[in-house]
Parts: structure tokens; C-alpha cells; sequence
């Protein structure tokens, strides 16, 4: 058996696995993300997964797979999350879990959602971009075609991620963390604007109302709907974060003179 | 008639609306001022009277011109169509209730605004990379 640590925005996770394909699947999918050990204070979670079939999923099987909604129950502090292709059981009181699934590694991403969403009461995931500069951040929000990866793509040495973005707001000040996928990087920030972008003729920003940026940005939040109660602290952290973090529109033109005006003031 | 909110329901008030989640068939709905102020009168359980009587109470503070009126027919029948929706339940009549909360200032029939299904998220790469165009580019380099 072998055990590697990682950091998912904020949460140390351990995954333990005894298959070498896996291994290989994880090695390319989150290596980025690994950790040698976890810093002082660092919630961590060990995950067992046991390969449930050792062969591949064919294409058609690994779409049909992430697609399948997860349902989840509890029992205590166990929790059992499951779709028709892997079963996730999760002791929140040990903070351990067993994954039993195929040779891919969708289920280890809907884990990651399911570990992050159980562990903060204050946070959530937001299908956006994430930028830093320094220890200020800024998350770039948007459904698909609004220029998340353009803008990642036009600033290489600022982007962290360009899909999922961890929203911590239990500490002094809202933080941002990057979560591996698709394009990403490790790295954190505190979250100082929030951005829903359109492409436009020029670049400009516009401060949104809340009742207008909660429309726009509830669109884009990583719901667990499996989870009645993870839904609950999941809207709860949208209003937290819409009364403390400035929420805009950004309209850009993909070249790099957008950079002075994300990275503007507030004030 | 007395009612009660269902137990799976979660609001917010964001801006000039308010917004409930529905937890158990994962919607969510935006009520106007006055749906919000009797949504908020749900914080035990509540009737058509004392929503009226919460009115006149503000009514006595305020002068003619601009006083609030919201017909007991107005209420219940929003109150039934929150029925409807599973957001409240009928409850057995109990202690009569005073409210203490203040209508808006601008009462209008009570209204759903809006309600939509919560998705988990839509159309992300995240689940499903380098499956369409849009998920297939390569922003770092």
C-alpha cells in the first residue's frame, strides 16, 4: 500500500491505494498538489480507495460515470455517498474514508467536493478562475465561454486554477484556495473581488447590487445537492460572502491591459 | 387556520429580496417585501390574523395617506400556495401569537418572484475535461 498526501485547498487529504495504475492516474492527475506532510493546524482526512474493478473505464462507462448523481446517507457520523459506479463511506468523526471504485479518477474529485463541503462550515466551491498576486486573490466567475481559461491563459504567472475555486470565509478574511481541476496549480490567497465576466469592446468593471450578484453567482456554485444539510451552509456562505467580498461584472478584452483593473481597489 | 414553516427551508434576505432554499426538492424561490415579512412571521407559527394584526399595529404609527392594507384573502391564499409547494405546513391552533416584526414599508400582494432548481452546477469542465472544445484548451503554458 502505498500513501500519498495532498493539499485541496486548505484540507490535507491522505490517499492510501495499492494498484500501480491508480498510482499512475494519480501521480498525473494531482501530483501538482502533493504534499510531503501537513502543516501545523491542517485538517486532514486518510482515504482508503480500493479498486472495486482493476480494468479501465471505456469512454462511454467514464462519462456515464461522472455524469450519475451521488446520493448520500447518514448514519451517525458515517455518511455513505454512492452513485451506480463507486461508494464513498466517510467517519466525519475520524475525518478516514474508503473509496470503492474503478480505475479513474472521477471519484476521487467528487470525494475531494464531498471531504471539502463536510469539513468548512463556512466556505464553498465556485466554478470559477483563480488569480493571485501576492497574498491578494481574486476569483473569476462565469458559465463556460466567458473567458475563465482566456483570462488564465493571458496571465500564466497569476492563475492558480481555471475551473473550481475553494471559498474559505471562517477566518479573518475570505480566502481562496485552488482545487485541482483541469487546469491548476496549488496556491492561496485572500479573496479580495469577485468577478462575473462577459467578453466586451473594452475593459470595465461594475460593482453588482447583492440581489444581482446573487442571481449571477448562484449559477455557478457547486451545489451538494446530495446533502441536505452541506446545501444549507452552502447558501448560508454565498450570503456571507456577497456581504463581505465586493462582487462585479467585468467586461474584457482578451489582451493583458485587463490586469490594472482586476487588480483595482475596492475603494 | 394556523401554519407553520416545513422544517427542510433555509432563507436568506439578500438585497431587496428574499430567498428561500427548499432542501428537500433542491429549489429555490424569491419572495417580494410582503411574501418576505409573512415568511418571517413563520418564526414559531403563524395565522392570518396575526399577519392582519402586525398591519395594524404598524397602521397606528403611520398616518392615513400611508397606510398599509393587505386583505386576509390576500394572505391565506399565499399562505396556501406556500401549502401547496411544501414550504408550510397547516398546524393545530395553539396560544394566540403576537409578531413582533415590521411590515415593509411598501405592502404589496405577497408574491414568489421567481423559483428555480438547484443544480449541482451547470455545463463545468471540472467533471468532464477535455470533453468539448471549451474544455480542451491549454490556458498555462
Amino acid at each position: 500500500m502505498t500513501t500519498h498526501r495532498y493539499d485541496f485547498g486548505g484540507i490535507s487529504v491522505a490517499i492510501t491505494c495499492d494498484s500501480h495504475p491508480l498510482r499512475q492516474l494519480l501521480t498525473l492527475r494531482y501530483d501538482a498538489f502533493r504534499i510531503t506532510k501537513p502543516a501545523t493546524g491542517d485538517i486532514t482526512w486518510d482515504i482508503v480507495y480500493r479498486l472495486r474493478d482493476t480494468r479501465s473505464l471505456c469512454p462511454q462507462e467514464l462519462m456515464d460515470g461522472r455524469k450519475q448523481p451521488m446520493s448520500s446517507t447518514r448514519d451517525g457520523h458515517r455518511q455513505y455517498l454512492s452513485t451506480p459506479t463507486f461508494l464513498l463511506e466517510l467517519d466525519h468523526r475520524q475525518r478516514t474514508g474508503t473509496l470503492d471504485g474503478p480505475l479513474a479518477t472521477f471519484p476521487i474529485d467528487r470525494m475531494i467536493q464531498a471531504v471539502w463541503s463536510a469539513t468548512w462550515e463556512h466556505g464553498l466551491i465556485v466554478h470559477g478562475a483563480a488569480f493571485v498576486d501576492g497574498n491578494r486573490g481574486w476569483l473569476a466567475s462565469g458559465p463556460s465561454g466567458s473567458g475563465k481559461s482566456t483570462l488564465a491563459g493571458l496571465f500564466p504567472n497569476e492563475a492558480l486554477c481555471d475551473e473550481l475555486t475553494a471559498v474559505r470565509l471562517d477566518g479573518i478574511e475570505p480566502r481562496l484556495g485552488a482545487l485541482p481541476f483541469w487546469h491548476s496549480r496549488p496556491g492561496k490567497a485572500a479573496l479580495c473581488g469577485v468577478y462575473m465576466l462577459r467578453h466586451g469592446t473594452r475593459d470595465q468593471r461594475r460593482r453588482l447590487d447583492p440581489g444581482e450578484a446573487f442571481a449571477r453567482l448562484r449559477k455557478e456554485v457547486l451545489w451538494p445537492t446530495y446533502d441536505a444539510e452541506a446545501m444549507r451552509r452552502t447558501f448560508e456562505s454565498l450570503a456571507e460572502l456577497l456581504a463581505k467580498v465586493p462582487i462585479w461584472e467585468l467586461a474584457f478584452r482578451p489582451t493583458q491591459a485587463v490586469w490594472p483593473v482586476i487588480s483595482r481597489d475596492a475603494a | 387556520m394556523k401554519y407553520r414553516r416545513a422544517k427542510q427551508t433555509a432563507w436568506r434576505t439578500i438585497g431587496e429580496e428574499t430567498i428561500l432554499l427548499d432542501l428537500a426538492e433542491k429549489r429555490m424561490l424569491g419572495l417580494n417585501p410582503t411574501a418576505a415579512f409573512i415568511w418571517q412571521t413563520f418564526e414559531t407559527m403563524t395565522d392570518v390574523d396575526a399577519v392582519v394584526h402586525a398591519l395594524g399595529a404598524k397602521n397606528q404609527r403611520l398616518d392615513a395617506e400611508d397606510q398599509l392594507s393587505l386583505t386576509p384573502a390576500e394572505v391565506e391564499t399565499f399562505l396556501e400556495e406556500l401549502v401547496e409547494l411544501g414550504l408550510v405546513q397547516r398546524a393545530e391552533p395553539t396560544e394566540p401569537q403576537r409578531i413582533a416584526i415590521d411590515p415593509p414599508a411598501e405592502l404589496k400582494p405577497p408574491r414568489i418572484l421567481w423559483q428555480e432548481t438547484v443544480e449541482q452546477v451547470a455545463a463545468t469542465c471540472a467533471f468532464f475535461p477535455a470533453q468539448n472544445p471549451l474544455c480542451s484548451q491549454v490556458p498555462f503554458s
